[in-house]
């Protein structure tokens, strides 16, 4: 699926005003089908039915926190495989390093030109079909805007 | 003189007289024993010789001229060891004091480590509230400017649109000194590699792409050397490499073309990066590389360009033991440089890279 176009994006964000602002970025600007959660748990639920076809996950959440609803969406079977974005502040060599070795298929560093955003996303999702290593394209993180 | 242990001038004496009746090894062991004992013991040379004569003068007491002359020659030999005593004894003193002296400073730099990494750890927390808090006010403010959330009066709408580019600018202040303060105090770690520069240039115009489309224009590689080594942290080089990228896109007018390119300079190599923005004025050249340059009031209103970032390629670029620089108002437009140190083998062209190393 070279061509496959990137449609469904979930976002997790557990600041409303940041996931208010990504989700009409993404819907008005980019024009993706968007679904918007909060919580970990919402989001955990919200996959089964919606399947997206990205997710974009906050990395600093209370409680549980994105690397472990990393490892939760990977046990679910509709989104074992989708690719996820990390969003985040933490952009310091040894955390990219870490997002590496977790399989995500880029990172957005926190704060990011909402204008921009789709256009960073579909590099990823390229890159991603095509199957590039992820190592390249967190290595490619500059602050936006 | 220190008195020694009343049990070692008995042991020393009945081995003297062991020696003297027998003459075996066994005694000049005990001798050698006792003296590691005295040396435990902190007993220097004179305190074992005056410990010697006593033993020898009790062992030849019944005669009194070989105790007479046992004496003389333990005090003329005590005399001769005295010089070696006393060098001894500065010595000791000199070490205990530099041991001292010492102790002190490993706990200053302990001190000084501790109070460096509180402070690295500080900034790293604030960097991150401070990024993630802007993360929603930039985004409040994208929406209420672009329009999304309805159409403003022309006033709100210029107060909006006012606070948004303010807002942007505030988020490249603090990227830059925050990056620029790691890099200098050296909490970021440089993975140095010989490095082939040409595919590195090329990486950072490719990389440039979807920003140079965004802005019209065109990034390309002009003149550039077809091989050449640089000794450099690769992500960091290519990070210092797309600053000068990324101003030049935002200060070209549309339809134009920036170059990036290479050449040798002596033993180093040249970077640079050719735009047709508007020139910066001579007398403001040397702040566009300043920390606060995003926000020089000075740079904005020549409208030569508060270019972003350049701080911290500066940083970069030093840490890799180049230099940074510019030319501007010429023929061919305004041009930001680096010169690096060629790599050449094992070793590097110039001078010494320098720098912290992390």
């Amino acid at each position: 699926m070279p061509d496959r176009p990137l449609k469904r994006i979930l976002i997790l964000d557990d600041d409303p005003d940041l996931l208010g602002v990504t989700m009409l970025a993404l819907s008005s600007l980019g024009g993706y089908a968007v679904e918007a959660c909060t919580s970990p748990m919402e989001a955990l639920e919200r996959v089964r039915s919606f399947a997206p076809d990205l997710v974009l996950l906050d990395v600093m959440m209370p409680g549980m926190d994105g690397f472990t609803t990393l490892e939760a969406l990977r046990r679910i079977e509709t989104t074992a495989e989708t690719p996820v974005v990390f969003v985040t502040a933490l952009v310091e060599p040894r955390d990219l390093a870490l997002y590496d070795e977790l399989g995500v298929v880029g990172v957005v560093p926190k704060p990011f030109d909402p204008a921009t955003l789709p256009d960073t996303l579909e590099e990823f999702w390229k890159d991603h079909l095509l199957g590039r290593p992820s190592g390249a394209r967190l290595a490619q993180v500059e602050r936006a805007c | 003189m220190k008195a020694p242990p009343a049990g070692l001038a008995e042991e020393y004496s009945l081995a003297l007289r062991d020696y003297f009746a027998d003459g075996g090894e066994a005694a000049l062991l005990r001798a050698y024993e006792l003296g590691r004992q005295a040396q435990l013991e902190g007993l220097g040379v004179l305190e074992l010789a005056a410990l010697h004569q006593a033993a020898l003068a009790s062992v030849l007491r019944r005669r009194s001229d070989n105790a007479q002359i046992a004496h003389r020659a333990a005090e003329v030999f005590a005399e001769s060891l005295a010089p070696f005593e006393m060098a001894s004894r500065r010595f000791q003193e000199a070490n205990a004091l530099l041991c001292d002296r010492n102790e002190g400073l490993e706990h200053e730099i302990e001190a000084a480590r501790r109070e460096q990494r509180r402070k690295d750890e500080f900034v790293c927390q604030l960097g991150h509230e401070v990024r993630t808090l802007l993360a929603s006010v930039l985004g409040a403010l994208w929406t209420l400017e672009s329009g999304r959330a309805g159409a403003l009066g022309d006033e709100p709408q210029q107060l909006v649109a006012g606070a948004y580019r303010k807002s942007q600018r505030l988020v490249h202040l603090v990227n830059d000194a925050l990056e620029k303060e790691k890099i200098e105090s050296g909490a970021v770690r440089f993975a140095l590699r010989p490095v082939e520069l040409r595919p590195l240039l090329e990486r950072a115009v490719a990389m440039s792409e979807p920003n140079a489309s965004r802005h019209g224009v065109a990034v390309v590689i002009g003149n550039a050397l077809s091989s050449g080594k640089l000794h450099v942290d690769c992500d960091r080089l290519l990070q210092a490499l797309k600053t000068l990228v990324s101003n030049a896109v935002r200060f070209s007018p549309p339809g134009e073309t920036i170059v990036v390119g290479s050449s040798r300079r002596g033993p180093a190599i040249r970077v640079a990066v050719t735009d047709h923005g508007p020139a910066v004025p001579q007398e403001l050249r040397d702040r566009v590389f300043a920390t606060f340059a995003s926000s020089d009031p000075a740079l904005a209103i020549e409208g030569a360009g508060r270019r972003r970032g350049l701080s911290t390629s500066r940083a970069i670029v030093e840490r890799l033991g180049g230099r940074v620089g510019m030319d501007s108002g010429t023929e061919a437009g305004t041009t930001f440089y680096f010169d690096l140190p060629e790599w050449r083998g094992d070793a590097l062209a110039g001078h010494d890279s320098g720098g912290p190393r992390a």
